[in-house]
């Protein structure tokens, strides 16, 4: 038995069709208010804690998320609720260390915090590459992951959904820029959480609340019993430390998060946004294992084929039998429910992942590098939106032509970049006063560079799937990967001649007390 | 970048300025330590399968899901932690720093706890 589609589903495309007419609406609303730079890049800085904490959450939960953790934590049991875990605590370590200093020293973008003490052109442009190459990854694994979930849980042809999702997610961007992207990943929030608030209380009602009971039914029903529950099952200690590394620095990377923090009025209040956050994603990854752990305990046999190979479909395959099972009424309400908030999921991620892409093209490579800040802002909104409409239309080609892409590998691979190219540089440019220009593009590009490699020398890769004798043993290269971003940073910067220690004063009073912040205009 | 209007080197300098930047690592530092112990810690010992970790507690639940399940809730107290002490002690340092800043220009810049700098020139 499968859960994919033969035939169009026809509540299921309703439901898909309200929420693009809703959403679409929403955008019509937050064009109208969207005129400035401000307005467009940042929400002119007035949106308000509790939305910008519910964005944050919803751009922080990918399809990978959703799909993917409860998928793996279907498969492989303990070794899976690690992701849950280590991205919550990401989220902590972005509020200890860097939310308020990126809101205090930066303005729309990444490039902003580096460009304020360093030489600004050679940072620019290493922040738009690393931006790029995060964006790039990220647009193309989530538009093949909606090509996917869409053909099997609505029934429309894949590359139909990839193209739909695609300029679905322009309209927002392009015409509502940054406010439409917010109250788009509010609404995502909202839909995510309550769709798995309700699967949980099903599955608990299933096993008489009793978890215990669950987790001895989804040991039962996997292979490996009682290995099932525990630690190793998937990874080994250095994996497990490499990957855990990666996804928790990754937060402290991603720029598409540190711009949410420029659209509030100041850093306090970011980081009431990001407390807020927390507990949100915090109380959603509590419910993954329940979902996880659910599909294996409830799906029985045929949950392996239902769920799918990567068991992204294991969350659409627990709904639908929770629902009644295949062919009742219930279960293609739930399904058509799911498959409603995936794509919500998908398209909300990509929006604000377009809004990070198209600031390094816009911001930082034509304002600030081609144009040195002399474009008035009428030039840079239309460069933003006619990078959106190209970067938008590049990366559904790609999508379409690389739907057998390895998701899981690209997906690891995006937060190993954000990890060991970003988070050092961004960390190292409001606490040490001798970083460098020099420093800071090197540590950027051996960040990238080491991680993309040791990526491809990885079991994962070379020379196949599950290949031994590749030459870097870990799957995951986060554990080198992100000490060579360190050590770029280092060497570039003492092998360089120092920057004027003013200009690091001033970054450093402004980053940690909010002198001279951009506040709402 | 440089803003004229503000003496960053006199208040990088000042007293105010260098007991927030102390009391501001002090207080991240410690949440950091104590995430790297109770988070590295869970994540080191549960990837080397130490074998206190497998004891049973409660039916089929053992040590490392009880470590596991803490992780976020303790995540939202450090975070919680945090959020009062920024909110109590580093807004106020931080409010007074600028506002000693502002002080020479109190007179063409209203609001002086506020940024000088308004969008346009920042």
């Amino acid at each position: 038995m499968t859960i994919v589609a033969t035939e169009v589903n026809g509540l299921a495309l309703t439901l898909f069709l309200v929420l693009v007419v809703l959403t679409l609406g929403v955008t019509l609303l937050a064009a109208r208010r969207t005129h400035s730079a401000s307005d467009f890049w940042a929400a002119g800085r007035r949106i308000s804690p509790t939305q910008n904490g519910l964005a944050i959450a919803g751009e922080y939960t990918s399809a990978s998320a959703f799909l993917g953790i409860t998928g793996l934590i279907f498969l492989v049991g303990f070794d899976g609720f690690l992701y849950s875990i280590a991205t919550t605590v990401g989220l902590l370590g972005l509020l200890l260390v860097l939310a308020e200093r990126m809101r205090n020293a930066g303005r729309y973008t990444l490039g902003d915090v580096l460009a304020a003490r360093l030489h600004a052109r050679p940072v620019r442009a290493a922040a738009a590459v690393s931006t790029l190459a995060i964006a790039g990854a990220y647009l193309v694994t989530q538009l093949v992951g909606a090509g996917a979930v869409v053909q099997a849980l609505i029934g429309i042809d894949a590359r139909v959904a990839i193209a739909l999702s695609a300029s679905v997610m322009l309209a927002y961007v392009g015409f509502g820029g940054m406010l439409a992207t917010t109250w788009v990943l509010v609404l995502k929030t909202g839909l995510l959480l309550a769709i798995s608030l309700v699967l949980s209380v099903l599955v608990l009602n299933r096993v008489g609340f009793d978890p215990s009971e669950l987790l001895r039914r989804a040991s039962a029903h996997h292979p490996a019993g009682d290995a099932y529950l525990q630690p190793g099952l998937a990874f080994d200690a250095w994996n497990m430390v490499s990957l855990c590394l990666a996804l928790t620095l990754g937060a402290l990377g991603s720029p598409y998060l540190l711009m949410r923090f420029f659209t509030v009025r100041d850093a306090p209040t970011a980081r009431r946004s990001l407390g807020l956050a927390l507990g949100v994603i915090g109380g959603f990854m509590l419910l993954t294992p329940i979902l996880g752990l659910g599909a294996r305990a409830l799906l029985g046999p045929d949950g392996i084929a239902m769920a799918g190979p990567s068991g992204n479909l294991a969350v659409p395959a627990l709904a639908q039998e929770l629902g009644g099972g295949g062919g009742s009424t219930g279960g293609e309400v739930l399904l058509a429910l799911v498959a409603a908030s995936a794509f919500a999921v998908i398209v909300g991620f990509v929006a604000g992942v377009m809004m990070a892409a198209a600031g390094a093209v816009a911001h930082d490579c034509w304002q600030g590098i081609v144009r040195r800040e002399r474009a008035d802002e009428r030039e840079e909104l239309l460069v933003a939106r006619v990078s959106t409409l190209v970067l938008g239309v590049v990366a559904t080609v790609v999508a379409i032509l690389a739907q057998n892409l390895n998701l899981a590998f690209l997906g690891g691979l995006v937060f190993a970049i954000a990890a060991s190219a970003n988070f050092p540089v961004l960390l190292l440019s409001v606490t040490w006063p001798r970083l460098t220009a020099t420093g800071a593009v090197v540590g950027m590009l051996t960040g990238v560079v080491s991680a993309v490699t040791l990526a491809i020398l990885s079991p994962a890769v070379w020379p196949g799937p599950d290949s031994h004798g590749s030459p870097f043993p870990l799957a995951q290269p986060g554990i080198v990967s992100i000490p060579l971003g360190f050590l770029g940073c280092w060497l570039g910067s003492v092998l360089s001649r120092p920057e004027p220690v003013a200009r690091w004063e001033e970054l450093h009073v402004r980053a940690e007390s909010g002198l001279g912040a951009v506040t709402p205009s | 970048m440089l803003d004229p209007a503000i003496d960053w080197e006199a208040v990088a300098a000042s007293d105010a300025f260098r007991a927030l930047v102390r009391r501001q690592r002090r207080v991240a530092g410690a949440a950091v330590g104590a995430v790297m112990l109770f988070y590295g810690g869970f994540v080191l010992l549960s990837g080397l399968q130490v074998g206190v970790l497998g004891d049973r507690l409660v039916g089929p639940f053992t040590v490392v899901h009880l470590w596991a399940a803490a992780q976020i809730p303790f995540a939202w107290i450090v975070a919680a932690a945090y959020l009062r002490v920024a909110r109590e002690e580093l807004d106020p340092m931080a409010a007074a720093v600028r506002a000693d800043a502002m002080a020479p220009y109190a007179s063409i810049a209203p609001g002086a706890t506020g940024a000088p700098a308004a969008e346009v020139l920042a």
